[in-house]
């Protein structure tokens, strides 16, 4: 039995790009598949847990991520000092390193957010005018998207963030610009798939206003593919920001961040392997709750794809 | 085959002149482009003497066309270190970097289809589920964090490959495998599902009915038209494979683009960071085009509009 209502456009569409249209009681079904999937709902938890963690910092964290005592430098996981135990051991600088790990997700966590966001509203943007409305400002805002996706975007981000000088602003703003392309495509596609459909037809026949065809025929269509996308990009955002973290191009110190933490530890490889360990499994453990979550939704939206 | 080929080299150039303007931008959305150029010690007249020097006190589009201009004449602009040309030290380094992520590709082809194949043969067993996993696992790990990982492992505990550097075969092998993770677990979900959609239509099932057995079914008549979308992706994704690289290089020390590029920052050389942007973006850009003309190759039906 095929349980969810799936229509897919091809008409007037780039290849890549399918429309799938979900009825809202089909969308409740799409719902109950999704919190019946384990995997999706060990995804969910996983997020919710780093965005918990992000959140309540100051108070779930047992010490400040900066509180340094190099007395009790390089401790193992367990340690003890003076009477107090430290989970996962200390750094180079005797701070405490499960501290600085949960101080840490409010950056994988922030600019996961914020770049999805701020990438999903520039994207939508783009990609109804460039669907809606027809002539030169489309071909000018799919060719500027064309241009970006020419660009290995590490390359770009690790360029405009040299030139610009590493801040948690300039990372948020360069990684939020990555995704506005990958919104906007699919975003346009679903505009030019639901134009010449009879419905739009006949409700822009009767006098509806645009603003009110978009948000009442459009918007709806893509729901499903903009929450896959948004899970998505979230993991490959917390990875880039590692990375760039990682070269040093993020977050500045003292502030911890995963990527960062990781770079700093490598010196101590041969000697103190633990601290090359933790801050990537949380980031590991932070995208695989996406990737999950993610493909979790894809299923649960299209059954078919599974 | 000829027109399409036209078509798809026309439409590269606005995007390659579309590459040059944001490369050109770069340094001068951030202000005095001497304040990047010129070392921090450079006197005010210093300063107007470069500017002038090299038209920098021009308007912005004339600027622009004489930077295409000697783009076009192969001049990127000389390294602000060692005075020598741009594009001549980051093409010396092309090579090792290209090396690494054909190597890597070759890797993660050589795991990632098999076990893309594998799991869509077992289609909801243990073993499918596993590998399912493990490839959503592997491409939810950072590049480098595997990097330190494996160094950490074949390096220092068990001793058995070099932890850096570029010297004989034996050194090509964790920074390849480090960049090979990157891509496996994509190669390995594409080929499955691609496999799945292929065992859907017609062909195949005229193959079974034909009474063909299952092993020449899956290797002679639905592989090759499965790998049509994987061999797109691995086009798109060489790329990222090269951007990987970067990041790879800086965690093994290899002699490559990547931590040439990251060195020039960090000294803040940006003709060579312009240099190295734009001669990647172009090889990601023709990589592009070979693959879309490898894909038309493969099947005929695109060529038309």
């Amino acid at each position: 039995m095929r349980t969810l209502d799936t229509e897919v456009t091809a008409g007037g569409l780039e290849p890549s790009v399918a429309v799938v249209t979900v009825r809202p009681a089909l969308r409740h079904r799409a719902w109950r598949r999704l919190v019946t999937d384990p995997s999706a709902v060990a995804g969910a938890l996983i997020l919710g847990a780093m965005f918990l963690a992000a959140y309540t910092a100051p108070t779930i964290a047992p010490r400040h991520y900066d509180e340094q005592l190099l007395a009790r430098r390089l401790r193992p996981a367990f340690a003890r000092y003076q009477g107090q135990i430290f989970v996962l051991g200390t750094d180079q600088l005797g701070r405490d390193v499960l501290s600085r790990i949960v101080y840490g997700a409010q950056v994988s966590v922030l600019v996961g957010t914020v770049g999805v966001l701020s990438g999903a509203l520039i994207g939508i943007l783009v990609g109804l005018i460039a669907g809606w409305v027809e002539g030169w400002p489309s071909a000018v805002l799919m060719r500027l998207a064309d241009v970006q996706l020419a660009f290995p975007y590490l390359l770009l981000a690790i360029a405009v963030i040299a030139v610009l000088g590493p801040s948690l602003l300039n990372l948020v703003v360069v990684l939020g610009l990555r995704t506005w392309v990958v919104f906007a495509r699919v975003i346009r596609g679903s505009v030019l798939a639901t134009k010449p459909l009879e419905f739009v037809e006949s409700a822009r026949a009767s006098g509806a206003s645009t603003c009110y065809l978009l948000a009442r025929h459009v918007l709806p269509q893509v729901v499903a593919p903009i929450t896959v996308l948004a899970t998505v990009e979230f993991a490959n955002l917390i990875l880039l920001e590692a990375t760039l973290s990682f070269l040093g191009l993020g977050v500045q110190p003292p502030f911890p961040s995963w990527g960062m933490m990781l770079s700093d530890a490598r010196a101590y490889l041969f000697t103190e392997w633990q601290l090359c360990v933790y801050p990537g499994v949380a980031i590991m453990l932070t995208v695989l709750g996406a990737n999950l979550l993610g493909d979790g939704l894809r299923d649960a939206f299209d059954p078919r794809l599974g | 085959m000829l027109p399409y080929l036209g078509r798809r080299l026309l439409q590269l150039v606005p995007t390659l002149l579309g590459v040059t303007l944001v490369v050109f931008l770069l340094v001068r959305v951030s202000g005095d482009p001497t304040q990047l150029l010129l070392p921090e010690t450079a006197t005010p007249e210093d300063r107007q003497l470069f500017r002038s020097q090299h038209g920098l006190d021009r308007p912005i589009p004339i600027q622009y066309a004489e930077y295409v201009g000697n783009l076009l004449r192969g001049d990127l602009g000389r390294s602000l270190v060692d005075d020598r040309s741009a594009l001549d030290v980051v093409l010396q380094r092309l090579p090792a970097t290209v090396e690494l992520t054909l190597a890597a590709i070759f890797i993660a082809v050589l795991v990632g289809i098999p076990v893309g194949i594998v799991s869509a043969v077992r289609r909801g067993s243990v073993l499918d589920r596993l590998a399912m996993l493990g490839a959503l696992t592997g491409q939810s790990m950072a590049t480098f964090w595997v990097g330190i990982l494996l160094i950490l492992i074949f390096a220092v505990q068990l001793r058995w490959l070099p932890v850096s550097g570029r010297d004989g075969p034996a050194h090509v092998v964790l920074p390849a495998v480090t960049l090979s993770l990157y891509l496996m677990p994509l190669l390995a979900r594409m080929t499955r599902s691609s496999m799945l959609e292929v065992w859907r239509q017609d062909f195949v099932r005229t193959a079974r009915a034909k009474g063909l057995r299952e092993r020449t079914v899956i290797l002679r008549h639905s592989l090759r038209a499965a790998l049509i979308p994987v061999v797109t992706v691995l086009g798109l994704q060489f790329g990222g494979a090269l951007a990987g690289a970067i990041v790879t290089e800086s965690v093994f020390a290899w002699p490559g683009v990547g931590t040439f590029v990251l060195d020039a920052i960090y000294k803040r050389d940006y003709p060579v960071v312009q240099a190295a942007v734009l001669v990647v973006a172009t090889v990601y850009i023709l990589t592009n085009l070979l693959v879309d003309l490898l894909y038309v190759a493969l099947d005929p039906r695109i060529r038309e509009p």
